[in-house]
């Protein structure tokens, strides 16, 4: 959490409140507050209309439901679709992550050397791309042609390497001290071996970080799977999401119940968003110092 | 610089190439790490770069890059003497300006305001929970949205009939479908946007506040005369890497929101392309209103940058 010293909390700061006290925390408490109902609220309606599936039950609104009813939830519980889509989902995260991770470290390591041959064209390479790029045509052409449809690859290699996080990796690396790595030189260790066994144990939090941003960025990746994939047995769970919306018929949503007819759409929607949001919602807040140092990593400017 | 440079440097200037060789091969193991990426970038950065050449070709699947006719500007021409493009630009200029001017100050007020707070359960709270958004995926938003707004069963509506008014079908109305990308997109970002003003503000000098509070500032007037003069330089960096996105309207969000309904209101270029290319097959009409939208991007870059540097003798520009 970011820390923020000059809050009415610092006791150096204690005195007698004026108006502008008043005004100040009654502005800031409940505007804050405001935002923060506006955040729950969705959450609790979505749970709200997961619960009352039969289409009498949704007509009139309640904030709190009449009862609760899991036909929805036990729906895409139990549905075999659903839950290889989460396979197929976890599948990329865990793949994608680790490709991608294992070529920023590999691409920033040799761009944070003052000593590498070519240094600068190459940092020209990445930071080019930063600013300007072949747009959506001609990339997706490039995967088409390279006949990686349907493969877990097409969703992997366009995104392996963000040059975002190998300019911040490369930051990062380029930092540290130096005493360590030229010393295990002198000992006769090459750069392969300085890279394992001193700069990534070193580098140990700005990886974590990366990792995590590749984690949510792979979770929530739809648009490739759109594109690329059009078999219903590689989908993730966030084209599982896109289609149901897109669908008015429960009967036609793979659920894993034949109770279809009496529930309505809405309702394992509802569910079906719940379901994609809670891996991410459970990662995010056990996580979040992680995901929030990062963003001050961002900053540097070389 | 270390003795290992000078001595390198003195080796190139008695012997250029052999030095050259000498140093490949003393990093040779750095430029075999290097290898992957490289090619990562050649392949899936620079072929498609290369390949928006298509934009002035009849471009052919068959015949590719290499062999499909050239046919000049035709299609930019095309582009813009159709009308159909002229919206899709309105629209995109249009919904960027209006989340710039209303969702740029957003996370800068909501930083100003979370300062204010008194370190504690309720900040960490507040923040998890304006943080968390952000991780949400456009899918999932849309989904909560359609739910919340639904004419039939969203709480939305329900909360307007009670008191008296007629159901309102936000999505697949032009009048409001663009005011809800808008609040949307705030919603979302809000929160997460502000950590970067936040740690800005974490680092004022600590005896400015010291000062003013002996000379007996009210924190409003801290707040106007410390906090945000010293967070400007921040502003103005958010500012120009803003700039350089205007021509995106945020495709995740309007591709999962949109419907034939509005598309007068909420066609942008991104879904433009996606539409013309990927959908019609026409890649090289697409390929020329994708490359119209990357250039006038660097364009605004390189400008803002430019301009900011100017202003604040380069404290603030990004380069």
């Amino acid at each position: 959490m970011v820390k923020v010293q000059f809050g009415k909390g610092d006791k150096r700061f204690m005195h007698k409140k004026t108006t502008s006290d008043w005004v100040v925390n009654l502005m800031s408490y409940s505007l804050i507050s405001l935002l923060c109902v506006t955040v729950l609220i969705p959450l609790w309606n979505l749970f709200v209309v997961s619960v009352s599936p039969v289409a009498t039950d949704a007509m009139t609104f309640r904030f709190w439901p009449k009862a609760f009813d899991w036909k929805a939830w036990q729906g895409i519980i139990t549905s075999e679709f659903i839950w290889r889509s989460f396979y197929n989902t976890i599948f990329r995260v865990v793949l994608g992550t680790a490709i991608a991770i294992i070529m920023t470290v590999l691409t920033a390591y040799p761009l944070s050397k003052k000593m590498l041959p070519f240094r600068k064209l190459f940092l020209i390479m990445v930071l080019f791309t930063m600013l300007f790029s072949g747009g959506l045509i001609p990339s997706y052409l490039l995967v088409v042609n390279m006949g990686l449809r349907n493969t877990i690859w097409s969703l992997v290699l366009p995104i392996a390497v963000s040059p975002f996080n190998v300019i911040i990796m490369k930051n990062f690396f380029a930092a540290l001290p130096k005493s360590l790595e030229e010393s295990a030189t002198i000992d006769g260790a090459n750069d392969l071996i300085v890279l394992f066994k001193i700069a990534i144990p070193m580098s140990m939090p700005v990886i974590a970080t990366i990792t995590l941003w590749l984690v949510v960025t792979h979770y929530n990746a739809w648009f490739d799977v759109v594109l690329y994939i059009t078999e219903r047995s590689r989908y993730v769970l966030q084209i599982v999401l896109r289609e149901y919306q897109a669908s008015k018929d429960p009967a036609t949503m793979n659920l894993g119940t034949t109770e279809v007819v009496t529930m309505t759409p809405e309702s394992i929607r509802a569910a079906t968003t719940l379901f994609v949001m809670v891996p991410i919602i459970m990662v995010y807040t056990f996580l979040q110092k992680y995901f929030i140092k990062g963003i001050s990593l961002g900053a540097i400017k070389e | 610089m270390t003795a290992e440079t000078v001595k390198n440097n003195c080796r190139i200037e008695n012997k250029k190439g052999n030095a050259m060789l000498k140093n490949i091969k003393k990093h040779r193991y750095l430029l075999l790490m290097l290898t992957p990426g490289l090619l990562y970038f050649v392949i899936f950065r620079y072929i498609p770069i290369y390949g928006v050449l298509m934009a002035f070709q009849d471009y052919s699947l068959k015949y590719g890059v290499l062999g499909s006719k050239w046919v000049g500007l035709k299609h930019f021409i095309s582009l813009f003497s159709g009308g159909d493009f002229q919206l899709v630009l309105k629209n995109t200029v249009l919904i960027s300006f209006l989340k710039i001017i209303c969702g740029f100050p957003a996370p800068i007020i909501l930083a100003l305001l979370f300062n204010e707070l008194k370190d504690g359960y309720y900040k960490k709270i507040t923040q998890t929970i304006s943080y968390a958004p952000h991780f949400f995926s456009w899918v999932v938003v849309s989904g909560m949205l359609t739910s919340l707004l639904s004419p039939s069963v969203g709480m939305v509506n329900k909360i307007i009939q009670a008191l008296g008014g007629q159901p309102i079908y936000f999505l697949a109305d032009k009048n409001w479908f663009v005011q809800i990308i808008i609040m949307s997109d705030i919603w979302k970002e809000v929160g997460w946007g502000s950590i970067i003003y936040l740690a800005a503000l974490a680092g004022i000098n600590y005896e400015m506040h010291e000062a003013a509070v002996i000379d007996g500032a009210s924190r409003i007037k801290r707040m106007v005369y410390i906090n945000i003069p010293n967070i400007l330089p921040t502003i103005a960096t958010m500012l120009i890497l803003r700039m350089g996105s205007l021509l995106d309207a945020g495709f995740d969000q309007i591709f999962n929101l949109e419907s034939v309904a509005v598309r007068d209101v909420s066609d942008i270029i991104d879904t433009y392309v996606y539409r013309m290319g990927v959908g019609s097959f026409q890649y090289s009409f697409a390929s020329a209103a994708g490359l119209f939208k990357s250039v006038i991007g660097i364009a605004m870059v390189l400008l803002t940058n430019r301009i900011a540097r100017r202003l604040s003798d380069g404290e603030s520009s990004i380069w």
